[in-house]
């Protein structure tokens, strides 16, 4: 080994005697420490600060969206229990299932409620054609129903707008308004008016997925 | 023996700094400084590391009770907020698919001059007809108005049949088909 490296004290009091080599020799050790410093410490810290800012800017941001979807849920929620009987109503107009009971129930009050008579009432189960074009979803079903009502001309006319703005929907698919011929009202036809109804309509119900549709 | 001790009183006297020793003390000063200040980084530079992963945290809890409380309203609620929605939706549809023949009825009735003579009205889709038994003046003039009307875009006597003795009478037998122009019912307010 060369004699300048046996003893560095010695080698290292000769290099700082000069203020020259002081100079150099603080400031290179400076530069290795800030360099030394910025690899092991600044760099790696300031990167992890960076990162996970961007980080928590993308947990702000998904913050706001579920607090906003929060807020929308619990005003949902809120307005769905405040509305309990309008939630109720719809269900009974748009039911889960044809409830002809319902639908009898209905046209009988509309036909008593125009001083007329309900002579007969027909259901028929299957959709009728014109439904089946439209193409619904799957969930909307619909049956048919036939009424034969007598009554007066306006009386029928009456019966016809109650059906049409009636909740539970009934479409009207055909319809005749006749008068009754002059031998048939001679005979005592005309006892509860001199015209006759005959319409031809669909209601409907909404059926339920299954539960894991 | 006497030994004479010599004590220096006089300040030192240093030699003038060269200018290596003036680079040397200004070095050594900025160094002192810029090292303080690389710590200086490196401490902020981990604080803030701290206190971003704590907001991090504090964040990731948050998510977490949001996400559950969201999990009780998309488990339990929802459903029955998006089963009115479809069911609106779905009534919404129907309702304005559905046809409205009032106004039409009430029109037709109204250029009916004699309600007492044989008259049947029917409605299928935009098709209206009326098979009536008048005299010819009251057909053309139902006839007249109902073309009139913007209610039907068109309107033609499908049938006339008259027997010998209506042909002295002017009366007879009719049908009159009109083409709806509208027969949907209005949309729900």
């Amino acid at each position: 080994m060369p004699q300048r490296y046996r003893n560095p004290n010695k080698r290292l009091n000769e290099l700082l005697s000069t203020a020259q080599n002081k100079s150099y020799f603080v400031g290179a050790v400076t530069v290795v420490f800030i360099v030394v410093m910025s690899i092991v410490g600044i760099i790696p810290a300031y990167s992890s600060f960076t990162f996970q800012n961007e980080e928590n800017t993308k947990r702000d941001q998904l913050i706001a969206k579920l607090t906003t979807k929060l807020t929308t849920s619990q005003a949902l929620s809120k307005q769905y229990d405040s509305k309990q009987d309008l939630v109720a109503y719809f269900k009974i107009t748009f039911p889960d299932l044809p409830n002809q009971q319902s639908i009898i129930t209905l046209l009988d009050d509309i036909t008593q409620t125009n001083n007329s008579h309900l002579q007969k009432i027909t259901f028929n189960k299957n959709p009728a054609p014109v439904f089946v074009q439209q193409n619904y979803e799957e969930q909307i079903k619909s049956q048919q129903v036939n009424i034969t009502a007598d009554g007066s001309q306006s009386s029928l006319l009456s019966i016809v707008r109650d059906i049409e703005n009636s909740r539970r929907t009934l479409n009207i698919i055909s319809l005749s308004i006749d008068r009754k011929s002059q031998d048939a009202l001679d005979q005592g036809a005309g006892l509860y008016g001199d015209y006759t109804l005959n319409a031809q309509m669909e209601y409907y119900f909404y059926t339920k997925p299954l539960i894991g549709e | 023996m006497e030994t004479n001790r010599i004590f220096n009183l006089l300040k030192p006297v240093q030699p003038p700094p060269t200018f290596w020793d003036k680079t040397y003390d200004w070095i050594l000063g900025k160094a002192r400084i810029v090292i303080l200040v690389t710590e200086l980084l490196i401490v902020f530079a981990f604080v803030a590391k701290v206190i971003v992963d704590t907001q991090a945290r504090a964040k990731d809890e948050q998510i977490t009770s949001l996400k559950n409380e969201l999990g009780f309203y998309s488990a339990q609620r929802e459903p029955l907020f998006r089963d009115v929605q479809k069911r609106d939706s779905a009534y919404q549809r129907l309702w304005t698919n559905g046809t409205s023949y009032t106004e039409v009825l009430n029109e037709i009735y109204s250029y009916v001059q004699n309600p007492g003579v044989q008259l049947t009205v029917n409605a299928e889709k935009n098709r209206v007809s009326i098979l009536g038994y008048d005299d010819l003046s009251s057909v053309q003039s139902l006839e007249t108005q109902l073309k009139a009307s913007p209610t039907f875009t068109s309107v033609f006597v499908d049938t006339l049949s008259l027997e010998q003795k209506e042909i002295l009478q002017s009366t007879g037998q009719y049908v009159l088909v009109a083409t709806l122009s509208e027969y949907k019912r209005e949309p729900l307010k």
